[in-house]
């Protein structure tokens, strides 16, 4: 075969051992806790002022009142909400790229996982707080989870996925937190013993008595592989209910469909795992990480992509064909709306051309698919399109005219809307780069275990890249 | 890469067909998930059988060197999860249904889950079975590790399933296609049909159907080997069984 007869020191495959000692593991991967690089505090500096302005935007909607955005009558979800199922979305990707690929032995996952974790508990966290922004009056969401008003028997509407989703999200975040604690407990070990001071103290507490010895590996590994097949179906619940939040409404167009539930989940993974991609090609840029993050990384999270986007294509595909096979007139006239006219029509083109056919297109190309900077790009243009395909989905069905309603398409996000959407990337940035200066990105351990799991077979004169595998 | 388009190939066909029904305008076919809900019960009907079918080549074609735990172990952890995401497809489209509460909402559960109008008709116990056989059973059965590192836990599941899918074969079919031709193009289903029980000729030719699918692979396997000789060479090359710590493993090259 022809991969046999290659060159060992040609084959660029992800099995392939690539012999990195553990001291230049150790130096390479610590460089942010250990020596802060220069760009880091101007950088954080910069994206907490933006945090301050942001803070700052939601602080006068508060006191002024929803008056200040766009939302009206009938459209009453826009931006924000748009904006919270879009970061719950980016939160997929933990999940998906840390729990299903360490269940499947996926080794190329070993350098992407601990980012992966990270942007999930961050996304999620600034995903709760957009309900809360939303309401307006976000002390008075409060109605919504907890029994109130025993005298007069008032009680939350438990039937209601809008009570489900804190549950579901709440539980995720539980879980993604306990998840990414413990992938990180090991580097806590190796990081209390290379501090002194102040630093050896927090990494001590933190690292709960890690001495590595063979029975706390057991746990540790145990306790990894437990917490994957746990969140695996919350993973899949937080979206779905996401999507009930829409599905289950039969009185606006477009949103009542029994497809809505994995369509959502299978769009957050796309959305999720580009997200992956674009913090990945940061974090290389950024740390210097050329030998940890490499082209086969990018080129296997490409492929994968290329699989979910298309998948997410055909649900896209069936939603809008049995809309329309139905021959509903006012079904007709939403979609009519949003493929037709302006500037829907505009929205859907740019919606089709970023979230698949300009880069699942690329992606075709192997040359793109190991290109840092093309894969950077179409992973941003990824996620531009389905932030518009939640804006399409949520927006239309309020903004049509429909009987008795005498306002309609009144919707136009204020500038306040759009700086909060904008304080939500500076958010999550802030936190990533806080997180990056006291804790690893890339998991020293996977990287030793690695290193460890993987060997060479000899088929001839040939060696080809081989994994250590569980037997019965 | 024909393993790629293979797969395309697969969803496509059951996308397309479903897509004949789901386009009929019949009540309790005109539904989004439908094409993807047959996707993923052909894939778990069709990994029943690839179960069913290696546990009886293995004990009567003797071929107990070749096909060992390994292979049930991990066909059965692919069964488990589509078990589960059959219950999420069906779940997916019962809970807008459910709470739609739109005439042709409460008519789909009407029709497809309770089987009448009133109380639980005979389709609503062919819901019942179907979901304990593809859903239930199998479920709890698999969800044990030594059952599914085993080679007879997973044929149970297996058998459970196959049954399970014919079941909510008839229950989607069968219940719709009795629409009277009067109602067949109303807006809203509003009359629930009577139920269409199968007569013995029905059976007969459900049995033949079955008959006619297993033997041309028992024909095909006198002329060709039911085991492929090069991939169980290429094993024997690609790997070598490796001491790690106190266990041992198997040591897996892959090329790219």
């Amino acid at each position: 075969m022809e991969y046999w007869s290659l060159n060992p020191t040609s084959l660029k495959v992800m099995q392939q051992k690539r012999n990195l000692s553990q001291i230049h593991t150790n130096k390479t991967l610590l460089n942010g806790q250990l020596n802060t690089p220069k760009w880091w505090a101007p950088t954080v500096l910069i994206l907490g002022i933006a945090v301050v302005i942001g803070l700052s935007a939601i602080g006068v909607m508060v006191n002024k009142g929803l008056g200040v955005t766009g939302l009206s009558r009938p459209v009453y979800w826009g931006l924000f909400i748009t904006t919270f199922v879009f970061w719950v979305g980016i939160s997929h990707a933990g999940i998906m790229i840390s729990a299903i690929l360490r269940l499947t032995q996926a080794e190329w996952r070993r350098p992407v996982t601990r980012a992966a974790e990270l942007l999930t508990v961050f996304s999620l966290l600034t995903a709760l707080a957009f309900p809360l922004i939303h309401a307006g009056r976000p002390w008075r969401i409060i109605y919504y989870i907890i029994p109130y008003d025993f005298a007069r028997g008032i009680y939350p509407n438990i039937r209601s996925p809008l009570i489900w989703d804190p549950v579901a999200i709440g539980t995720y975040l539980t879980g993604s937190t306990l998840f990414l604690y413990i992938a990180l407990i090991p580097d806590l070990g190796n990081l209390r013993d290379r501090t002194t001071g102040w630093q050896n103290a927090f990494y001590t507490i933190l690292a709960l008595g890690w001495r590595g010895n063979p029975r706390q590996w057991k746990m540790q590994t145990v306790g990894g592989i437990l917490l994957s097949a746990l969140m695996l179906p919350i993973f899949v619940s937080v979206h779905s209910i996401v999507s009930w939040d829409f599905a289950i409404i039969p009185s606006v167009e477009g949103w009542h469909s029994t497809i809505f539930a994995p369509y959502f989940v299978i769009g957050a993974v796309h959305s999720g795992v580009s997200a992956v991609v674009t913090m990945m090609a940061l974090m290389r840029w950024l740390w210097k990480w050329d030998d940890f993050i490499r082209p086969e990384h990018f080129d296997a999270l490409a492929r994968l992509l290329i699989v979910v986007a298309t998948a997410w294509l055909g649900f896209t595909f069936l939603e809008l064909l049995f809309a329309v096979y139905g021959l509903d007139a006012p079904e007709l006239a939403l979609r009519e709306m949003q493929l037709f006219q302006w500037p829907w029509n505009f929205l859907f083109i740019i919606f089709m051309l970023t979230a698949y056919i300009i880069p699942v297109t690329m992606w075709l190309f192997k040359k793109v698919r190991t290109n840092i900077a093309l894969m950077f790009w179409t992973s941003i243009l990824v996620n531009i399109g389905m932030w518009l395909e939640r804006f399409m989905i949520i927006v239309p069905g309020l903004a049509r005219k429909q009987p008795f309603v005498f306002t309609w398409e009144a919707y136009r996000p204020s500038g306040l809307e759009w700086l909060i959407l904008v304080w939500s990337f500076a958010w999550v940035t802030f936190l990533m780069l806080l997180f990056s200066r006291f804790f690893p990105l890339v998991p020293l351990f996977e990287q030793k275990e690695s290193q460890v799991f993987t060997d060479d077979v000899k088929i001839g004169r040939a060696s080809v890249p081989a994994i250590i595998r569980e037997i019965d | 890469m024909f393993g790629t388009f293979y797969f395309l190939i697969l969803i496509f066909v059951h996308f397309l067909f479903s897509s004949d029904f789901a386009m009929g305008i019949v009540p309790g076919w005109r539904d989004a998930i439908f094409p993807m809900y047959h996707s993923i019960t052909s894939l778990q009907g069709g990994l029943a059988a690839v179960i069913a079918s290696l546990w009886f080549i293995r004990r009567y074609f003797k071929l107990e060197k070749y096909i060992h735990i390994d292979q049930f172990w991990s066909l059965s952890r692919l069964l488990f999860a589509t078990t589960l995401l059959w219950i999420y497809f069906f779940y997916s489209a019962f809970i807008v249904f459910w709470y739609g509460r739109g005439g042709a909402d409460k008519a789909w559960i009407d029709l497809l889950v309770r089987g009448s109008k009133e109380g639980i008709g005979p389709m609503g116990w062919v819901f019942i079975f179907a979901g304990i056989f593809i859903f239930i059973a199998p479920w709890w059965w698999l969800i044990w590790n030594s059952v599914r590192r085993s080679i007879n836990g997973p044929i149970i599941a297996a058998s459970l399933i196959l049954i399970g899918i014919m079941l909510d074969r008839v229950r989607i079919f069968v219940t719709a296609w009795s629409v009277p031709t009067e109602h067949i193009h109303d807006k809203y289903l509003m009359i629930i049909p009577q139920t269409s029980l199968p007569s013995g000729l029905d059976i007969m030719i459900i049995i033949g159907g079955i008959c006619i699918g297993l033997l041309p692979i028992l024909v095909i396997s006198r002329v060709i080997p039911v085991v492929s000789i090069w991939e169980m060479q290429q094993f024997n090359l690609l790997s070598k069984p490796v001491k790690y710590m106190k266990t041992h493993g198997v040591l897996v090259a892959k090329p790219d």
